[in-house]
């Protein structure tokens, strides 16, 4: 409980982002795997990387907690943005070949499967976008409260 | 500053996204150009030419019919294209039965007797009110409506209530579906109206028949589309009790898809109820079941009309007017019984029982990157289908089995056919009968007059020592009171000798061999057609001994007829038989001529002959691994005329694919070098590429140019392995540039009758002298043309080069050379799902009409590419089955159509003033199947030793989609010659690696050989109109480039200038601090 009282506005942002990140991870899963033939070698790297930007997120919450707002702290942010933002690439790139198939031409058009795919994955990759634009939204803030984990100001 | 630290922070966070996201799109949009420029009307790579290099848009120009004052005039263009499918759909309509309505009245069709304005009919059927682009609906005009525009007056209470029914969308028409449903359980509901909505609708409905009783017209048809089949059977139709089923009865339970529905019974008896005049219009290319139709005595006409689309319905209304008269025959035997037919013993889905060893996701080795097929929608990946009928398909076996049944009836026609469990004949213990089996005969066809047609001697000369060429000429009078037409259709019989049942030879009794139609003959008018008729057709190939095509001694019949049946009762009656010994009709003796071959060797089997081809390559088998039995000996027995009990096909389930199918089903098939085993250094330096051109040769240079040009290779030397790969490959919605020699890049179009032409607004400068300045066809429907089994239907010529020359016209209007049509492939069944997409079950209707259609396109410069070579016989698992067959089914069934077309210049003499077509058709799509075992994107022997080898072909060869693409080396080495890949497929790239071409040095030649056919290809077409040797492709700043660009210029500045304003941020803070 006594960490939460440190945590700012940021940690909290960060926060949602971290779960609308994971909310289009599965949602992306579930559009690429509920069919056969649906999956894309690129889903891996929309999995690893969401994973990767959830970790750097939440050290980036420790990091604060344990040293404050600092330098490193705000790296491992940008790193966190980065990898949501590299998520939402592979997994718009995942959905490519279905939206070629389903929206830009006829060729499987009607088809449930593949339409559930190009749809949800859609879907997957605009909730992946508001992720990524929250939790770059949340660096605006701090992670915690003025003064939590910094060293004191020297004395004058 | 230290206070602005997380507002940085934020801002390089966000713009940082901002240009991740940037960099994205830019890739998508560069990497999928064609699509994105066709989607926003933009031209991101643009022709430059100097005007002064050389004359530009003089090499094809369009017809002066389409122009006003030399511009393209839309109004022209549309007024083209209706004039035209009004003529196809009067011409291609077949009427099937024509008789008095009633007692001293005339026949129930034409209905002339009144003028329009004082006819009240009604239409039943909801086909009579829904749109005829396609199948299943679209944009275009109804019947209803052709006749209303007519001057009809149609029923309006009736138009009400199946209008409701139409935008009802329970009620919505679905394709048959087998094929696509993973379970293969997919039931067929025909959703024909229901009489109990009608009284829902309208309880007293009935009284309007009264006030319209002058006709009743019923149309009925079925769907039709790719990637579905119907099931057979009981099976493959909605029963009582289904869920969601709209067309079901406990009476009068429909057997199979194809045959009536119970709505269908009872909208007939509605008509009869409503008139004495009940006409039936067929609106279909699936061969219904309408056996019961023909017979009802209360039903006066019937006249089969396809799929008209956008403006053919005028040509429908113009026919039940008087306007014109029928002058169709039919593309397909129509049956009894759809089932009850050898071909039918095998279709659909049969899968190998070690289908495991067979995994096309098999790390490293094999993927299936097929569209369709990786989505589980029809992948053929451990599947198979075994045409045990061998030839037997069709009119083919019909008129064989009849013949079979009057010349042998102790034993000749067996009995009737017994199989699989979803055909339904009444008696199998019967003696077989052509009236039970057949209902309308291929070729048949009505007319609103009568002809008479005389028949002069036969001659027979050689040409030289590999051609023989019969001759004779066909009298036709018009011996009724109304002008018309009539094709004139000339067949053969060929003896079936000892020879043949010893070497498993099978001969059809009576075959198409040609084809002419007359002009419109006014009453006693007469025309005169002279006939030279290629007696290559009447070949047969004999794959076991001689393993060529053979013509035996003996006698042979040439003859006319009305159909196959009508020519074949001639012939019988030519040979003395009468309806004494069987037959359903006394033929015409007159009608048929026999000829006597003696062989030009001293063998009583010629296999000399015709060993030869056209181009002058020797014939002999080419497709081993194409009959299960050359995997292993002995499996599967194919149907003989000489036992047909006997050898009644069974049906081939739980086969078991022998090590070598494996092998070729998990694409192994040619080796080629590769970089743990490359060729040798001296092999693979001596393929030449990145050379100077001496001559300073460009592909603008080369307008015009013969295949055999000196000048290609000097061309083509200069171009680098990336280049040639990237060209050799991309052969789907566009084509790439190959900056080297100035060729620039280009789109292609999908065509079809049910397609229009797109054209492009926004092409490069400078633009052709004939472009509007506005774009016009979103104001101006061009329409759609009927569909490909009314072309056929028409039996003429003359229509089906129009066609193609209006669709050449639209290729230069469209700056789109190449057109993707049409579908070659025959009916083998009627229970395919795709035949609205091809014209007939007979390859030499098939084959003249596309050669006419390629004909009259390329005259303009447009490259007619006929698909799917070859057998898709089926949509079940099209991605990737295999279909087993003997060569000589392969070589006399499907092949030979294609055949007639790549080898046009048998059909043409030079015409004064026409371009010369002695290259035949210039383009052909492989098929997703195998031939066999083996993909026919590889298949060396389809592609190399026949298509280019024996038939002289020149051209390109491109896979449909990205079919086969880990297999591309193979295919490359096999003769393939490009991918129809679209946009937003990045699966592509990994196969476009130069690495997987470098290793073999036949493998870049043969890389080199497709750049050269497909130049060649560009260099004849109307894509030379907008180049001379200046030309070449740049890159042009669309709006979307410049928004990628800006955003990634400004997002990177502003994510820049935060990090920097963050750090310092910092640095300020740390000294504060301190």
């Amino acid at each position: 409980m006594g960490i939460f009282k440190k945590l700012s506005i940021g940690s909290y942002v960060l926060a949602l982002g971290v779960v609308l990140a994971l909310i289009a991870m599965i949602i992306g899963i579930t559009s690429s795997a509920k069919y056969e033939g649906f999956w894309e070698p690129t889903m891996g790297g929309v999995i690893a990387f969401t994973i990767f930007g959830i970790v750097f997120a939440a050290a980036a919450i420790a990091l604060g907690v344990k040293f404050g707002d600092t330098f490193w702290t705000s790296a491992v942010l940008v790193i966190a943005v980065l990898f949501f933002a590299l998520a939402t690439c592979y997994m718009v790139m995942s959905k490519m070949n279905v939206m070629g198939t389903v929206v830009f031409s006829d060729l499987e058009k009607g088809f449930e499967p593949a339409e559930y795919s190009c749809y949800v994955g859609l879907a997957s990759s605009v909730i992946y976008i508001i992720a990524t634009l929250v939790t770059a939204v949340g660096t605006f803030f701090r992670v915690v409260r003025k003064n939590e984990g910094e060293p004191a100001a020297k004395a004058a | 500053m230290s206070k602005f630290r997380t507002l940085f922070r934020g801002l390089a966070c966000v713009f940082m996204f901002l240009l991740i996201v940037t960099v994205l799109a830019s890739w998508i949009l560069e990497s999928n150009r064609s699509m994105v420029d066709q989607t926003f009307g933009t031209n991101s790579v643009v022709f430059v030419t100097d005007e002064n290099a050389g004359a530009l848009f003089t090499a094809f120009t369009p017809d002066e019919e389409f122009l006003t004052d030399g511009k393209l005039d839309m109004d022209k263009n549309v007024a083209i294209h209706r004039d035209l499918s009004v003529r196809l759909q009067e011409e291609g309509s077949v009427l099937l039965k024509n008789q008095a309505y009633a007692a001293s009245q005339p026949n129930a069709l034409p209905l002339s007797q009144k003028e329009p304005e004082n006819l009240n009919i009604t239409i039943f059927g909801r086909r009579g009110y829904i749109n005829q682009l396609s199948s299943y609906g679209g944009s275009g005009y109804t019947i209803e409506q052709a006749l209303t525009n007519a001057g009809v007056n149609v029923n309006g209470t009736m138009k009400s209530i199946y209008d409701a029914w139409n935008k009802d969308g329970a009620n919505k028409l679905v394709q048959p579906g087998w094929a696509s449903n993973k379970t293969y359980d997919f039931k067929f509901d025909v959703r024909e109206t229901s009489t109990e909505f009608m009284q829902q609708q309208n309880a007293s409905y009935r009284d309007s028949f009264s006030e319209h009783s002058d006709a009743a017209i019923v149309v009925l048809g079925r769907t039709n589309g790719e990637g579905a089949d119907y099931k057979p059977g009981t099976a493959g139709v909605v029963q009582p009790g289904d869920a969601n089923a709209v067309d079901v009865s406990t009476a009068n339970a429909q057997r199979n898809a194809l045959a009536l529905s119970p709505n269908e019974k009872a909208t007939i008896e509605l008509a009869k109820e409503c008139s004495d005049r009940v006409i039936v219009l067929l609106n279909t290319v699936s061969a219904m079941e309408v056996q019961e139709l023909k017979d009802d005595p209360d039903i006066d006409a019937i006249m089969w009309v396809g799929l008209p689309a956008t403006y053919g319905v005028d040509g429908i209304a113009n026919l039940i007017l008087g306007k014109e008269s029928p002058s169709g025959g039919l593309y397909d035997t129509y049956a009894t019984d759809t089932a009850a037919n050898p071909a039918m013993m095998n279709f659909g889905h049969y899968e190998l029982t070690n289908g495991n060893l067979i995994d096309p996701k098999r790390d490293g080795e094999r993927k299936d990157t097929s569209s369709v097929g990786t989505r589980g929608t029809d992948p053929g990946f451990w599947h198979y289908l075994i045409e045990a009928e061998g030839i037997y398909a069709g009119s083919y076996y019909y008129e064989t089995r009849y013949y079979d049944a009057v010349v042998n009836s102790s034993s000749g026609a067996g009995t009737e056919s017994v199989g699989a469990s979803y055909i339904d004949v009444a008696d199998s213990n019967s003696t077989w009968d052509y009236a039970n089996n057949v209902t309308f005969p291929f070729g048949y066809g009505l007319s609103y007059t009568t002809f008479s047609f005389t028949m002069g001697d036969v001659t027979v000369q050689r040409n030289g020592g590999h051609e023989v060429i019969a001759s004779f000429d066909v009298t036709v009078k018009n011996t009724g009171s109304v002008a018309g037409k009539t094709p004139v259709q000339i067949y053969a019989q060929s003896p079936y000798t000892d020879y043949d049942k010893r070497h498993g030879v099978e001969k059809s009794a009576i075959q198409l061999m040609t084809f002419e139609k007359t002009k419109k003959l006014d009453p006693n008018e007469s025309q005169t057609i002279h006939f030279d008729v290629d007696l290559q057709e009447l070949a047969s190939y004999d794959y076991k001994t001689a393993k060529t095509y053979i013509m035996e001694e003996g006698t042979y019949y040439f003859a006319v007829g009305n159909g196959a049946h009508d020519a074949l009762n001639n012939v019988l009656a030519a040979q003395g038989k009468t309806t004494a010994d069987g037959m359903d009709a006394n033929g015409t003796a007159a009608l048929a001529k026999a000829w006597t071959y003696d062989s030009a060797i001293d063998n009583v089997v010629d296999d000399f002959t015709f060993s030869q081809s056209k181009a002058g390559e020797e014939i002999t088998n080419q497709l081993k691994y194409a009959d299960w039995n050359d995997y292993a000996p002995g499996t599967v027995t194919y149907l003989t005329r000489n036992d047909w009990d006997g050898t009644w096909p069974r049906t081939y389930t739980n086969m078991t694919a022998p090590e070598l199918m494996v092998k070729h089903y998990n694409g192994k098939v040619i080796d080629y070098g590769t970089k743990g085993n490359p060729d040798s250094r001296a092999e693979l330096d001596a393929v030449l590429f990145d050379q100077e051109s001496p001559n300073g040769y460009k592909f603008g240079h080369m307008v015009g140019a013969a295949f055999d040009d000196y000048r290609w290779e000097e061309l083509i030397n200069q171009i680098s392995l990336d280049e040639a790969i990237l060209f050799a490959i991309e052969s789907g919605r566009g084509f790439a540039a190959i900056d080297s020699i100035n060729f620039p890049e280009g789109r292609y179009a999908e065509n079809g009758p049910g397609t229009p032409i797109w054209y492009d607004a926004n092409s490069s400068e400078p633009q052709a002298p004939w472009k509007v300045e506005e774009p016009q066809d979103n104001e101006h429907n061009l329409g759609s043309f009927p569909t490909f089994s009314v072309i056929a239907s028409t039996f003429s010529r003359e229509l089906a080069y129009e066609y193609g020359r209006v669709l050449g016209n639209d290729s230069i209007f469209g700056e789109k050379p190449i057109l993707w049509l049409p579908g070659a492939n025959l009916h083998r069944t009627a229970y395919a799902g795709r035949s609205e997409q091809y014209f007939s079950e007979n390859p030499i209707l098939t084959g003249i009409i596309t050669m006419e259609a390629a004909y009259g396109a390329w005259q303009k410069g447009a490259i007619v590419t006929a698909k799917h070579f070859a057998f898709n016989d089926q949509e079940m698992h099209r991605s990737g089955v295999g279909t087993f067959q003997t060569e000589q089914r392969a070589r006399e069934m499907e092949l030979r159509g294609f055949q007639i077309a790549f080898e046009a210049n048998k059909y043409n003499e030079p015409i004064e003033g026409e371009r010369d077509f002695s290259c035949g058709m210039q383009g052909v799509m492989t098929s997703f199947s195998k031939l066999g075992g083996i993909e026919c994107t590889v298949n060396e022997g389809l592609l190399s030793g026949i298509l280019r080898g024996e038939w002289g072909y020149h051209g390109y060869i491109v896979s449909d989609l990205k079919d086969d693409l880990d297999l591309m080396p193979q295919a490359f080495l096999a003769g393939l010659g490009g991918y129809d890949w679209r946009t937003f497929e990045q699966d592509v790239q990994p196969y476009m690696d130069a690495e997987n071409f470098k290793y073999d040095a036949e493998l870049m030649q043969a890389i080199k050989e497709v750049v050269h056919e497909k130049l060649w290809v560009f260099a004849n077409s109307s894509f030379m109109n907008r180049v001379n040797a200046s030309t070449h492709s740049v890159w042009n700043m669309t709006w979307w480039r410049a928004l990628y660009i800006s955003g990634i210029v400004i997002f990177s500045v502003i994510t820049a200038a935060s990090v920097v304003m963050y750090v310092l941020s910092e640095v300020f803070k740390k000294r504060k601090e301190a």
